[in-house]
């Protein structure tokens, strides 16, 4: 067996270990409503995921000498692949006779942090319903474990492992080995899903509501166990927590160990959160007029109340609103917490390209990422600059030191092929009988896993059922794509990817 | 700078005074008396200027060291707006187009070969006010500033600067050693082809000013028409393929025309950018008829050709034109024509848009890149036509590519305020950046860009100008650091 092979499997080995694992729960809160054949298949599942997993790992130890790129690649799309393959099982067999494929992208769904929804919620068993959340929440952790251990160029030891391609992460040098970051990541995560977990009981949440929102919530996978009606009926204090649980799934795991650690201060200094928060400044500002201007002009001044102090609390209120919005977009989530009937286009407008732009690099959340954009804009005023001073020698800096060149380039051809796989995406999704907007509001939604479609907005689910199976196949290509940046699917198309040299 | 910089304002004006001339004699021909009126007030308020500024300037700054690069940006986009400015002005004092702001777009539209119209009735336009449109269309396909360094003396402007600014693509190529000699040269074959052209028009029977100024609009890249329904209007198939081939031919790179005496055509031909351009234009034209066939509702195959060899030859060549509502065709064909709205054509032709050598440039990168990263490391090189680019060109070249992205959504988000849908704004950008004409939705080919307020006409006016030059050339005009030398 080959060095890589050994590799892939370990790797695919674990994850499905974490998987079984992570169906455990899910089984036992089956038994507890009642579900007992449901449940029993998601145990039945779970028991011989883990024996295979364990098994696999035994027999196959890591390898000593770090695997060649291409195996990394190859191990995030095949880990991504058995994941859904696994996750769509209990939907295929504990479900209501849901199709193979709707299975498919329901589990795809889950693990790709994306809130749509094929299968109606409230049809599925409640077990399935914490399974499908557990897939999100699963997802979003192992796309920051895997974005951080396996990503080229982020080599295997301890100290290198944050450098090249997400500068943000070079700030971080805490600890020596993969196990302990691990560790750590895990348990911020567990803390702060739990965190919400309380609260949201607390602001009277039912208890598997909670669940099910902190674990979507965290993950920034949006709300589809909810009806749009639902979400925007409830409370601030509700609304407060699934919110700051979304924004902080959507910023830079190390920032948030840096600001833990060293204060939120040093965290600020970071160029990509500094961008990061401009952008939803902005967005929110720029959403908040909006509304605002539009109910004054349909409605007229009289729609924001007769006294100031009504005034002011309606404009708070849209206020809070726009922030709510800016986030859910920005973290690609796309929960909805105000009345979407009334958003103007500039609205949708805005929360459109904020979802493209996306959240921090090494998040639960997806996109273009801000670090890359941060390094692409420096580098277009950079081209402005030399055409300004053609003798000027000035590299495109992040957190005060320079970039390679040749990283700049990367960053600008990713975002680049983001438009080409959204475009792509549209042309294949328009062979259904779709409108040009809905293939390209879809084809969005997919990549930048947020989710939720704009020209059918609080109608998503009816969308997706009526899909054909093709369309269906894209998305799920689409989403994947989305969730593991591209380039792992990207390579399934060159030869060379499948030739195996004799050294791998 | 500025005494540097006046005598050559003084020129252009005075030879923007001449251009509107042509029209004038249009208008007396036609007799068409409000219009003789309006552009003798055109030709004024651009001759007296111009000629005053001539006798008054210091003809001994001129022989002085040559302007720095950047002062030579500042010209050319300061020349675009004031050429677009002062040839609004007739459309205003005639009446046809009473809001300035909005002739104003109409001329940047017509400089910038976009054909982005704010007319809603463009039948009752006097003939001469058409042919101006036209006109300005045809002078600003090849770059103005080039068409006046071709045939008037030197004023101190570094030639080559000012074509690397105004030309279309990544470099400005040398066809002599004297940079007038290449304007000189391509405006030769530029003329070629527009009188080609309109012989060939008019041998199916269009009319000598329609054959002229549809010409115009063809060879430019425009897509001005004189009728409300594009070409189809002349309801001739031989009409159609005729255009369909010039706009093909307009948005090849016009330097390869001169190889084919010294090469041949095969060999002249011979050229990455243009190869990928036609495999590129006819899968297009294939999958667009295709579809049409299918689902779009047509019966005849040589008609679904026809229209869908047509569309995808405007679009790709940012010309404009229509023989249909393609914004009724199936969401497939329309898809497929955002990717060509995106590309452009080649490179130092009359099109817009990203343009395919980039395009061609930034998939061999990735293709360069994907293979880095399934091997860790290898040793070939991105190459065009053999040759291998450098880093930095690379780089500009992506850059480029994302900055002209990030600037159609960033205008969509600006225009959005009018309260158009997202798809209408969309494409309204996109179209207006990569000068193409129309969109889809409310500004599709049947509809026209009236409905936008004050603001969004002039946001977009100024987008058509910025993606003519390239938006490196205009942008530098917002940069701090243009306008204070010092700042590091």
């Amino acid at each position: 067996m080959t060095n890589s092979n050994r590799f892939i499997i370990n790797v695919v080995s674990t994850a499905i270990r974490v998987c079984g694992i992570t169906m455990l729960p899910a089984s036992f809160v089956g038994l507890y409503y009642n579900e007992t054949k449901s449940s029993l298949i998601l145990f039945t599942i779970s028991v011989i995921t883990i024996t295979i997993g364990r098994l696999v790992a035994k027999f196959f130890a890591n390898p000593a000498e770090p695997p060649v790129t291409r195996a990394r690649y190859a191990a995030i799309l095949i880990t991504w692949l058995v994941l859904i393959f696994i996750g769509m099982l209990p939907f295929y067999g504990a479900g209501d006779n849901y199709s193979l494929i709707d299975s498919i992208v329901e589990s795809c769904a889950g693990f790709c942090t994306t809130g749509l929804s094929v299968i109606p919620f409230s049809s599925m068993p409640l077990c399935l319903q914490l399974w499908r959340c557990l897939c999100s929440w699963i997802g979003g952790l192992l796309c920051v474990m895997l974005t951080m251990s396996l990503t080229p160029s982020l080599l295997v030891t301890g100290r290198k492992l944050f450098s090249a391609e997400i500068p943000s992460l070079s700030m971080l040098k805490e600890s020596a080995t993969y196990r302990g970051v691990y560790f750590k990541l895990m348990t911020v995560y567990f803390s702060v899903t739990l965190a919400g977990f309380v609260l949201l009981m607390v602001f009277g949440m039912g208890k598997f509501d909670a669940l099910t929102t902190a674990l979507c919530s965290i993950s920034t996978s949006g709300l589809p166990m909810f009806s749009v009606d639902s979400s925007v009926g409830f409370n601030w204090g509700i609304k407060t927590v699934i919110t700051i649980l979304n924004l902080l799934g959507s910023l830079n795991v190390a920032l948030i160990y840096i600001a833990a650690l060293r204060g939120i201060k040093r965290a600020c200094k970071n160029n990509e959160l500094n961008f990061f928060l401009k952008i939803l400044l902005i967005s929110t500002a720029v959403i908040s007029i909006s509304q605002i201007w539009a109910r004054i002009n349909a409605i007229g001044p009289g729609s924001l109340g007769d006294s100031p102090a009504q005034k002011a609390e309606s404009i708070m209120k849209m206020i809070a609103d726009s922030i709510m919005a800016s986030v859910s977009f920005s973290s690609t989530s796309g929960f909805i917490t105000s009345d979407h009937l009334h958003w103007t286009p500039l609205t949708t407008t805005v929360l459109l390209l904020i979802s493209m732009i996306g959240a921090c690099a090494v998040s639960t959340g997806g996109g273009i990422k801000v670090s890359r954009l941060v390094a692409v804009s420096k580098s277009i005023r950079l081209g402005i600059y030399q055409h300004i001073h053609p003798n000027a020698v000035k590299p495109v800096k992040i957190n005060g030191k320079p970039l390679d060149s040749a990283v700049v380039i990367r960053y600008s051809m990713y975002m680049v092929l983001f438009l080409i796989f959204i475009l792509f995406g549209a042309l294949l999704l328009s062979l259904d009988t779709l409108s040009i907007e809905q293939c390209f509001d879809i084809s969005t939604s997919m990549m930048t896993t947020n989710g939720t479609v704009m020209s059918n907005l609080g109608n998503g689910t009816q969308l997706f059922q009526d899909l054909m199976p093709l369309s269906k196949v894209v998305i799920v290509i689409l989403m994947i794509a989305g969730r593991i940046e591209i380039y792992p699917v990207l390579m399934v198309l060159f030869k060379s990817f499948w030739i195996t040299k004799s050294n791998d | 700078m500025l005494k540097r910089i006046s005598g050559f304002f003084g020129i252009f004006l005075v030879f923007l005074g001449i251009m509107m001339i042509i029209p004038l004699i249009v208008a007396l021909i036609y007799g068409e008396h409000s219009c003789v009126r309006a552009f003798l007030y055109g030709i004024s308020v651009a001759l007296i200027p111009g000629i005053i500024i001539l006798l008054i300037r210091n003809k001994n700054a001129i022989s002085e060291e040559r302007l720095k690069l950047r002062y030579s940006y500042f010209v050319v986009s300061l020349a675009w707006l004031i050429a677009s400015s002062i040839s609004a002005i007739p459309f205003v004092i005639q009446g046809c187009i009473p809001n300035y702001i909005d002739a104003f777009f109409e001329m940047c539209s017509g400089y910038s070969t976009t054909g982005a119209t704010i007319l809603q009735n463009v039948e009752v336009v006097p003939k001469s006010l058409l042919f101006w449109r036209a006109q300005t269309q045809w002078l600003g396909g090849m770059g103005i500033i080039v068409f006046v360094m071709a045939f008037l003396p030197n004023f101190g402007i570094n030639a080559q600067n000012i074509a690397n600014a105004e030309t279309p693509g990544p470099i400005a190529t040398k066809l002599t050693s004297r940079f007038s000699g290449t304007a000189k040269k391509l405006y030769e074959l530029y003329i070629f082809f527009t009188i080609l052209m309109t012989v060939l028009l008019m041998l199916g029977g269009v009319s000598l000013f329609d054959s002229i100024t549809h010409t115009f609009a063809t060879m430019a890249t425009g897509g001005f028409g004189g009728y409300a329904d594009s070409i189809a209007h002349f309801h001739s198939n031989y009409v159609t393929w005729v255009v369909t081939i010039f706009m093909f031919i307009a948005g090849t790179n016009f330097n390869l025309f001169y190889g084919i005496r010294p090469l041949g055509i095969r060999k002249a031909f011979d050229d990455d950018e243009f190869i990928f351009y036609r495999r590129y234009v006819a899968i297009a034209t294939v999958l667009v008829t295709a579809d049409l066939m299918i689902r779009g509702g047509y019966h005849s195959l040589w008609r679904a050709l026809t229209d869908g060899a047509f569309q995808v030859s405007t679009i790709v060549s940012t010309t404009g034109f229509a023989t249909c509502d393609f914004d009724l065709w199936p969401a497939f064909c329309k898809i497929i024509l955002i990717f060509l709205m995106f590309t452009g054509a080649c490179s130092s032709s009359t099109a817009g848009g990203i343009k395919i050598v980039r395009v061609l440039s930034v998939f061999r990168m990735i293709k360069r890149d994907v293979k880095v990263r399934i091997h860790g490391q290898i040793f070939n090189d991105v190459r065009l036509n053999g040759q291998k680019l450098e880093a930095k060109d690379l780089r500009l070249m992506v850059t480029f590519t994302c900055f002209f992205i990030i600037m159609v959504f960033g205008i969509t988000a600006v225009i959005a305020v009018d309260g158009f849908d997202p798809l209408t704004n969309f494409t309204a950008s996109l179209s207006c950046m990569s000068n193409v004409g129309p969109g889809l939705a409310g500004v599709g080919p049947t509809r026209n860009f009236s409905g936008y307020s004050n603001f969004s006409t002039f946001v977009l006016a100024l987008t058509m100008i910025a993606g003519r030059l390239e938006l490196n050339t205009f942008m530098i005009l917002f940069s701090r650091h243009f306008w204070d030398s010092n700042m590091a």
